[in-house]
């Protein structure tokens, strides 16, 4: 649903809440009683329910993610011209929604990978407001990261499949499949975000 | 002339839903995750006590009725 008719239909129903509330009297009669449930139970829980899946679907977009200050670098990493930058690859060639990129990576495609995400979330609102904020390059992930999250779209892929790379060994593809061999930390696609080393790297200049 | 109990209910009721909505209102016109916490946090809690608190002023109505049928039919 677009976020502009949630607003309407939230601030509607905030203007119907009230004014039922001060005009009490209403509800004296049967259809003042009926409208009064729909007013003050059937309307509001219907606008939690459409504002709740707006910021839902807010909390998937990479601005929500690079809006603490010090994600920064992090945005700009994908912007990295270099393809051996994974997420500057994944980011630049459409491998991954722009407008979700973060969210589409970072969150576990298990039954409550989101659920963990939002938890993972707030522990990062506490120590944003009131913590000690680490600096960019010192920031880790909580666990190594998971071949599962790169196999939910490459697996079965042709090129992922077929790649020489993939082949060196008889049983490689196999134990990258199987999480033995990580995909990231064993030495093949081991550049990452790299934001420590970014004030010199050249930026590309998306063309819209 | 002093309000009925429910009336006065509904009021406080509206109140806590009104502030709720408008808190959730504000909270869409930034993409943040303050405003995700604040839309969480205070809109969601403000909006369902609201809502019990309505449900809540109906239940004494719905008794005092019974109550009342009962007395007229032993009376």
């Amino acid at each position: 649903m677009p976020a502009s008719i949630v607003t309407i239909f939230i601030a509607i129903t905030a203007a119907t809440v009230l004014l039922v509330g001060f005009r009490a009297r209403w509800t004296r009669s049967r259809e003042g009683k009926i409208l009064a449930f729909i007013v003050l139970c059937v309307l509001p829980l219907a606008s939690m329910w459409g504002g709740f899946s707006e910021q839902m679907e807010r909390a998937e977009s990479t601005q929500f993610c690079l809006s603490c200050h010090v994600m920064t670098n992090f945005g700009r990493s994908l912007y990295v011209d270099d393809p051996s930058y994974i997420p500057a690859l994944h980011f630049q060639n459409n491998r991954v929604p722009r407008d979700s990129a973060c969210y589409t990576c970072h969150t576990d495609y298990a039954m409550f990978g989101t659920v963990t995400a939002k938890l993972r979330g707030l522990r990062h609102l506490q120590v944003e407001y009131f913590g000690t904020i680490p600096k960019p390059e010192e920031i880790k992930l909580y666990t190594p990261y998971n071949n599962r999250e790169c196999l939910h779209c490459h697996l079965g892929a042709r090129r992922f499949e077929e790649d020489s790379g993939h082949h060196k060994t008889p049983d490689l593809l196999q134990s990258v499949k199987s999480g033995q061999k990580s995909c990231l930390s064993s030495g093949c696609h081991d550049i990452v975000h790299e934001v420590g080393s970014l004030k010199d790297a050249a930026l590309w200049k998306e063309v819209k | 002339m002093e309000k009925p109990l429910v009336e006065s209910r509904i009021k406080w009721a509206s109140l806590l839903i009104g502030a709720g909505l408008l808190i959730q209102l504000g909270t869409l016109f930034r993409v943040h995750p303050l405003a995700f916490v604040a839309f969480v946090v205070i809109g969601c809690p403000l909006i369902g006590s609201g809502v019990l608190l309505y449900l809540w002023s109906l239940v004494p109505v719905k008794q005092k009725a019974s109550e009342a049928s009962q007395l007229s039919r032993m009376g």
